[in-house]
């Protein structure tokens, strides 16, 4: 719980969005998948809130960068699938860039030599 | 996209985030009895761990309630500007719609007025309805019935006036009485009548005895008439 805490803290804004449409891209997947699915690919580092998860992907089909649809999962349970949209992919794409950019930024001033 | 339609998909939002969170609560139930826990357990602990599913179907809502709102303000600027594009489809739907809503808000009107709506006082139902029919004293038909009494100066009046009862129901039969009539003034008043319910416009009943009370021979009219519930009958 503790280490859930501390993620939740140092998450910086659209970086669960960035995630998911990360994550979504490689194969559609359920809620609690996607949460499974970024914690393994973190190694246990990222634990994502379902009390997060589920507003970010209200709101990311809001903006058209993922769309849903009810089916059947392997283990025969009905499961709200989501895929990303061509619209998430350009927003995935931007938003790489621009964290590029900033941990860039970051390392920059990271490296700088102390006087 | 209509405003029926969004309300439509505000339901299904809701529908599908509470099934969703279900369907997640069952998948972290079964992972947790895999990993050894009892079922008890396991549901107890992802419950905790869900947290509070009202609240997140709340939240998963708000973000779609003001898109809802921008929707209908998109909606409406459109509507406008499309209206303003076509003066003369314009003024057809508006006169349409006048000529629609006008007379039906004035017929409604009347009819509240007439039928829905009763007189503010006690038991409306009880009351009687006075109709003067002149000084002549003569009963034209059943329904009207001489009446002897003195106005306020003391001077006997004679007037005729037709009794019928506000109901639309049984219960209020009226009845006349002549205890309070001066004996042998009208023969008419000496008989009694029983008379079932007449239905009877209320407002007009209202009109009728608003106008007896400000009549002083009316209003001593009124000792001579006896509801079946005179407590109840009001002017």
């Amino acid at each position: 719980m503790a280490s859930k805490q501390s993620i939740r803290r140092d998450l910086f804004p659209g970086a669960l969005e960035l995630m998911v449409l990360h994550t979504l891209k490689r194969h559609p997947l359920h809620g609690y998948a996607l949460v499974r699915a970024i914690q393994t690919s973190s190694r246990d580092l990222l634990q994502i809130e379902e009390g997060s998860l589920y507003p970010a992907l209200q709101r990311m089909l809001k903006e058209g960068w993922v769309k849903a649809r009810w089916t059947t999962s392997d283990t025969g349970r009905r499961v709200r699938v989501y895929e990303v949209t061509p619209k998430g992919l350009k927003h995935l794409s931007g938003e790489r860039e621009r964290l590029g950019q900033m941990f860039e930024g970051v390392r920059l001033v990271l490296a700088m030599v102390e006087p | 996209v209509n405003l029926f339609e969004r309300l439509r998909g505000r339901r299904d939002v809701d529908r599908d985030l509470t099934d969703e969170l279900a369907a997640h609560l069952d998948e972290r139930i079964e992972e947790l009895l895999r990993a050894g826990l009892s079922r008890e357990a396991a549901r107890r602990q992802a419950r905790s761990e869900l947290g509070n599913a009202t609240l997140l179907t709340e939240r998963g809502r708000d973000v779609w309630r003001f898109a809802i709102i921008e929707d209908a303000w998109q909606d409406l600027r459109y509507a406008a500007r499309q209206l303003r594009g076509a003066p003369a489809f314009t003024a057809t739907v508006i006169l349409t719609l006048a000529l629609g809503i006008g007379p039906n808000t004035v017929i409604f009107g009347a009819i509240d007025g007439l039928l829905i709506k009763t007189l503010t006082v006690t038991d409306p139902l009880s009351l009687v309805r006075l109709r003067y029919a002149g000084q002549n004293q003569m009963a034209m038909s059943r329904n009207d019935y001489g009446a002897s009494a003195r106005d306020p100066s003391g001077r006997e009046v004679r007037a005729t006036f037709t009794v019928a009862c506000l109901s639309t129901d049984d219960r209020s039969t009226c009845r006349y009485s002549d205890r309070n009539a001066t004996a042998g003034s009208s023969g008419d008043a000496s008989e009694g009548f029983e008379q079932s319910a007449s239905r009877i416009f209320r407002a007009q009943v209202g009109l009728i005895t608003r106008e007896i009370a400000a009549d002083s021979r009316s209003h001593c009219a009124l000792s001579d008439f006896s509801a079946r519930r005179p407590a109840a009958v009001s002017v």
